[in-house]
């Protein structure tokens, strides 16, 4: 297991976890849509389609937020 | 007397070809932005040679407007479809009661046009549709700045593909409950950073409008500031900014920055895109849905 930091909360996640495995697992944990997700690793936005070949390292810092439309 | 003929010393954009003069009563007016060593006479004259366009006239796009109208932007374009309605007053500070029914645009211009009498304000009374954009996007890099004001995602998405294949700067703020994101992407300066649709692809969930959680005035205003500040920043060749998403937690009064980055998978700017095509279909399909 390794650590990581989702938006500032310290996370344990397998090693070489896939971010879409860690989002997936995240969103459920805290009935977030994951289509409503995006997130930025280590301040560096990870494009959805990135996501299933990113691996998480040790100390990554996620980002987690939703997009907002208003105006 | 400032008599000769100002020239930008910035690169990059069609502010450059200045022609305007500074003249003496402009000189006072804005003196305390020529003061600034950034701005100086010559970054004057690229506001007063620049043409920005608003797409959004509601509370980002009410103050964006007077604050690049009051800063001598000499050309603006304010596009929006929207009536004046009494739940818009508390933020959308340029109208009035006696505004209701009015066309935002419109009622914008006029406001602006008679306080600002050296700005040229045009008022565009439609929604932004593939149908309605063609005749105001018809020369390239016919605008300096494109400003997204708009309040919903449809429409955000169309704006990003116009400004990819019009090369156009694109500064989009946004706000709704306590959080506001301001970003800036300029294809032809940092393609690396991709696009809006990279950053939130058009199948994404969208939770936060006005609409449906509220919103203060201030915190729209917050949001349109930075917006407008952002703006002029890039029409005096600043463009350290590009590529930079800046996320506003009203709450906490946070800013966190991060930076935007391509998908190369991207369907209206990565390798496999066609721009000019993406604009037509994507818009056509969504031509009738299209407000802000």
């Amino acid at each position: 297991m390794i650590t990581i930091f989702i938006n500032d909360a310290m996370k344990q996640v397998e090693q070489g976890a896939s971010l879409t495995k860690v989002l997936e697992q995240y969103s459920l944990e805290n009935d977030i849509q994951l289509a409503a997700i995006a997130v930025a690793i280590n301040n560096c936005v990870a494009p959805r389609a990135t996501w299933h070949t990113t691996q998480c390292q040790a100390n990554d810092k996620l980002e987690l937020f939703s997009v907002v439309a208003g105006g | 007397m400032v008599t000769e003929q100002l020239t930008s010393t910035a690169s990059g954009n069609k502010a450059n070809s200045g022609t305007k003069a500074l003249s003496d009563s402009d000189f006072l007016r804005y003196s305390r932005q020529v003061l600034l060593a950034e701005v100086g006479e010559s970054g004057q004259a690229q506001f007063a040679n620049a043409h920005v366009i608003v797409i959004g006239v509601g509370g980002l796009g009410n103050l964006v407007a007077q604050y690049l109208a009051a800063a001598g932007v000499g050309n603006i374009t304010l596009v929006d479809g929207d009536k004046v309605e009494v739940s818009n007053l508390p933020r959308q500070l340029l109208f009035h009661d006696s505004d209701i029914g009015v066309n935002k645009a419109v009622a914008a211009s006029a406001k602006l046009t008679k306080a600002y009498t050296q700005v040229r304000i045009s008022a565009v009374a439609e929604h932004l549709t593939a149908t309605s954009m063609q005749p105001l996007f018809k020369l390239d890099r016919q605008y300096d700045v494109l400003l997204d004001c708009s309040d919903n995602f449809e429409t955000r998405q169309l704006v990003n593909r116009i400004a990819v294949s019009q090369n156009i700067a694109l500064v989009s703020a946004s706000a709704a409950h306590f959080q506001g994101q301001l970003l800036c992407i300029e294809q032809q300066y940092k393609p690396d950073s991709g696009c809006y649709h990279c950053l939130f692809p058009a199948d994404m969930k969208v939770n936060q409008t006005c609409q449906t959680i509220g919103v203060l005035g201030p915190m729209v205003g917050t949001l349109a500031s930075m917006q407008s500040l952002m703006a002029l920043q890039l029409l005096l060749g600043n463009k350290q900014l590009v590529g930079n998403l800046y996320r506003f937690d009203g709450k906490q009064f946070s800013w966190r920055q991060l930076i935007i980055t391509r998908d190369e998978s991207c369907s209206v700017c990565g390798q496999a895109s066609h721009y000019n095509e993406c604009v037509t279909s994507a818009g056509t399909a969504n031509q009738n849905q299209h407000e802000y």
